[in-house]
């Protein structure tokens, strides 16, 4: 199933985009050009092994300064409206919410407008 | 290295040597594995005398050593290790009287419970000491003023206190 | 109920000073969050797949009104309006903020309640029997021996950084509710023999998870004057000696089965012989103190068959029903202990709205002496209705939507939180409940069934404790999809037994089914009237394994 279309002997599955928890909140956050967002849909894709590079360095900094916890990389697909899309279940749910509580987590917060 | 004791930081005197080599070199006050302990003793140096023991070392191949050390070093590989509490426990049960230091990347949250298991101070690497200075180590030590257990050296407990407010404060 | 004297009053606050000093120390960067972590872990926090969650303590399952109340105030105020209970008789909130944490333990101290160790490598929250202090059958009620390990347990100086968690269980009665069996120390206090006096059996080694074992009895009594000493004995002898080597070895179970249980006791009864006793242990008094909260409440005289109930019941069929079901007989005449359902069809097991808690509270304040208990069946209990009340009582709870009369059936299912919210899940547990529930929601046809008890887990972790359900659902995952093995013939009671499996794993779709072909072929075979579990212990698996291999068969078409 989460076989890669892009498979590399080292790295990540790509592309995949670097989440973690907001350490102070605890919320599910990912990296962007410009910080972090809480909102799955504005997370910044890396297609190659350098900008996954960057992302990573980015995480392991933000990390260090005690601003988000456990960054890791999530192999994501991109879906027709562009938006990346984790591969594995887990990933799945971390990004929408509980699949029991439609009406809580970002899937509610960040609905598609 | 960095030591923490009941009130503040200290020196230690003590230099750490590993091999017989180093031993007979060595000046003044050292502390030695308990392998070379026999050795150290029969040097005769005149110069205090402590012993690193592994937490999982037995109390009773520590206590002939009792009264001709001054220190007692109990090494924790890493902070979430909690075997050195209970030898620490067991040394002072079996008699022993001089200083006890955890040595090891310990944290200040766990000073007040090294004080109630028999520990007189702490010895830090310096990663350690250099996130959690002194004044975190004393806050630590007092910020829980009573606890339940009877027995460790955190003062009465909550039970002999409750005892002693029912007017039965003897025993 | 027990209540705070001045000592456990300062005590829970300066434990709140202590962790927001613990919180600040980590935003500062003075606590990595390796060091961090094993410190909000003791504290109840976990970080999860959403979110931080908060595990706040029922000791041994009892709560007051005033407590449910502040705790929906917290589901509101601090979380997404609902909480969600454990098999563990403890509350779980899903969706805190580490920054309000310190506040809630706040909150939570006001009214005599704390997250303390109900978490990290530590002795945990005790539990006990649901229906201490109104099971006939009980010798003496167990809930001063968990008042008191609970206190003695409290921030151990020399316990706090064991090889793993250590679970205690209590249990006063003869038929165990409290799954003894299963934890790594139970204790099941008993009558001397000999001299009538009251002790203790005392079992080590119990316990679900990757390697389940039935735990063994280490001594067959001991006095209850010496109960913190013989604690402390075990503790040193686990702290010094459990494996630290590797994190799935690590449980005392697993120490006590590879040096086996008569060296483990040889070990503890030495370590016993020689530390100090007499001091260690609680004095008398501070027993009777803690005993004299759990006195009973003052219960009128009434007839032991109340009239009033009995029309009420012939009249109302759904009262009968609740009744029959979710009653269970109180040892106080004229008294019944009612236990509540948190698994209505469709629900999630075991959560509970902000709302729910404050009609719930109401009810218990009313009608049940302003006491209520948690059960590890992840359901509430009123304890001490009056009979003439019951119909009053089922009114209330059904308006509150908390009258499901289910206790003990089909639908009645402990899940774990599963892969919705929880980062080590391999699997959903919630989800497949729900469905099994929606197959067997007519409730004639649950009554029919009988008592059952399907117990999930989304990891081999097993806080559902699927090993001990007489159907085990164990969620994993197989080439990306998650998939469930399904087990037979558990039991938690004093009839301890690990479920079989029956067959390869089946997709969350074929679960369902699964479960119906098991429970037909229950149906077909059953004597005299017979439960599930004394069925499949006479008939053994065979018969279940053939119906389940059908079910494969058929998914395979």
């Amino acid at each position: 199933m989460a076989e890669a279309t892009t498979r590399k002997t080292r790295g990540p599955v790509l592309p995949v985009v670097l989440s973690a928890n907001d350490l102070f909140v605890g919320e599910v956050v990912y990296l962007t050009e410009d910080g972090w967002t809480a909102d799955p849909r504005r997370a910044l894709v890396a297609h190659d092994e350098a900008a996954a590079a960057r992302l990573e360095e980015r995480g392991v900094a933000a990390a260090r300064e005690n601003r988000v916890v456990d960054p890791y990389f999530v192999p994501v697909t991109i879906d027709g409206d562009g938006v990346p899309q984790a591969r594995h279940i887990r990933e799945a749910i971390r990004q929408r919410g509980p699949t029991i509580h439609p009406d809580i987590g970002k899937q509610a917060d960040f609905k598609a407008a | 290295m960095t030591l923490i004791t009941w009130n503040g930081q200290a020196q230690s005197q003590f230099l750490a040597v590993e091999t017989a080599e180093a031993l007979a070199a060595a000046e003044g006050p050292v502390i030695v594995p308990l392998a070379l302990a026999r050795a150290a003793l029969d040097g005769r140096r005149n110069a205090p005398l402590g012993l690193l023991v592994a937490n999982d070392a037995s109390p009773d191949d520590i206590a002939p050593f009792f009264d001709k050390v001054e220190l007692i070093a109990i090494a924790f590989p890493s902070f979430s290790d909690g075997r050195g509490l209970s030898l620490a426990r067991k040394l002072r049960r079996a008699g022993f009287t001089g200083r006890l230091r955890a040595s090891g990347p310990v944290i200040a949250d766990q000073f007040a419970d090294c004080l109630a298991c028999g520990f007189d101070e702490v010895d830090l690497p310096e990663g350690v000491a250099a996130r959690q200075p002194m004044e975190q180590w004393l806050k630590a030590r007092s910020t829980v003023t009573s606890h339940y257990q009877t027995g460790y050296a955190h003062g009465a407990s909550i039970l002999e206190q409750r005892r002693a407010g029912r007017g039965g404060a003897s025993s | 109920m027990y209540r705070y004297d001045e000592f456990d009053a300062r005590f829970v606050r300066e434990r709140v000073a202590e962790f927001a000093g613990q919180v600040a120390r980590r935003l500062d960067g003075s606590l990595t969050e390796d060091e961090f972590k094993p410190l909000r872990l003791k504290n109840g926090l976990y970080l999860q797949l959403h979110a931080y969650m908060l595990r706040i303590a029922v000791p041994y399952g009892t709560l007051s009104s005033r407590q449910l109340r502040q705790l929906a105030h917290i589901a509101e105020t601090y979380d997404k309006g609902y909480g969600h209970f454990t098999t563990r008789q403890n509350l779980q909130f899903n969706w805190p903020k580490l920054k309000d944490v310190p506040e809630i333990l706040g909150l939570l101290a006001d009214v005599e309640m704390h997250c303390i160790q109900t978490s990290g490598n530590c002795i945990r929250n005790v539990t006990a029997d649901q229906f201490a202090g109104v099971a006939a059958d009980e010798v003496e009620d167990p809930r001063p021996t968990a008042e008191l390990i609970r206190q003695w347990s409290s921030l151990h100086p020399e316990f706090g950084w064991l090889p793993r968690k250590f679970k205690v269980a209590v249990t006063g009665a003869e038929h165990d509710r409290a799954a003894i069996k299963v934890h790594d120390l139970g204790l099941k206090l008993k009558r001397h023999p000999d001299t009538g006096e009251i002790g203790y059996e005392v079992v080590v080694g119990g316990g679900l998870g990757r390697t389940p074992m039935i735990g063994k009895v280490i001594r067959d009594f001991l006095p209850r004057a010496e109960l913190l000493a013989y604690l402390e004995a075990v503790m040193r002898v686990y702290n010094s000696e459990g494996r630290r080597d590797n994190k799935f070895k690590a449980r005392v179970k697993i120490l006590v089965h590879e040096i086996g249980a008569e060296e483990f006791v040889r070990r503890v009864e030495e370590e016993y012989a020689k530390l100090d006793g007499p001091t260690v242990n609680a004095p008398v008094e501070e027993v009777e103190r803690i005993a004299a909260y759990f006195a009973p409440p003052a219960y009128e005289a009434l007839p032991s068959v109340s009239i009033l109930l009995d029309q009420a019941r012939a009249a109302a069929p759904a009262l009968d029903a609740f009744v029959r079901q979710n009653a269970f007989p109180h040892r106080q005449p004229g008294y019944v202990a009612l236990t509540v359902s948190l698994k209505p069809v469709g629900g999630v097991p075991g959560d509970m709205t902000a709302d729910e808690m404050r009609a719930f509270a109401d009810i218990a304040e009313r009608y049940s002496f302003d006491e209520l208990r948690v059960t590890h069946a992840q359901n509430l209990v009123l304890p001490h209705v009056r009979q003439d009340e019951v119909p009053e009582v089922f009114a209330a709870l059904k308006a509150a939507g908390l009258a499901t009369a289910n206790a003990g059936l089909v639908t009645d299912i402990i899940a774990c939180p599963g892969l919705d919210y929880c980062a080590l899940a391999t699997a959903r547990s919630i989800p497949i409940a729900q469905e099994i529930a929606r197959e067997f929601s007519d409730e004639a046809e649950q009554r029919d069934i009988g008592p059952l008890q399907i117990k999930i887990s989304g990891c081999i972790n097993a806080c559902g404790h699927h090993h001990v359900g007489h159907i085990g659902i164990l969620g994993l995952e197989k080439n990306g999809r998650e998939n469930y093995q399904i087990t037979l013939g558990g039991d938690a009671t004093e009839n301890a037994a690990l479920g079989e499996r029956l067959g390869p794993g089946i997709d969350a779709e074929a679960v369902p089914g699964a479960i119906r072909a098991i429970v037909s072929t229950y149906l077909e075979r059953r004597q005299h009237g017979e439960a599930f579990i004394e069925t499949v212990r006479r008939a053994g698996l065979d018969p279940f394994k053939t119906a389940f291999a059908e079910v494969i068969r058929e998914a395979a078409e």
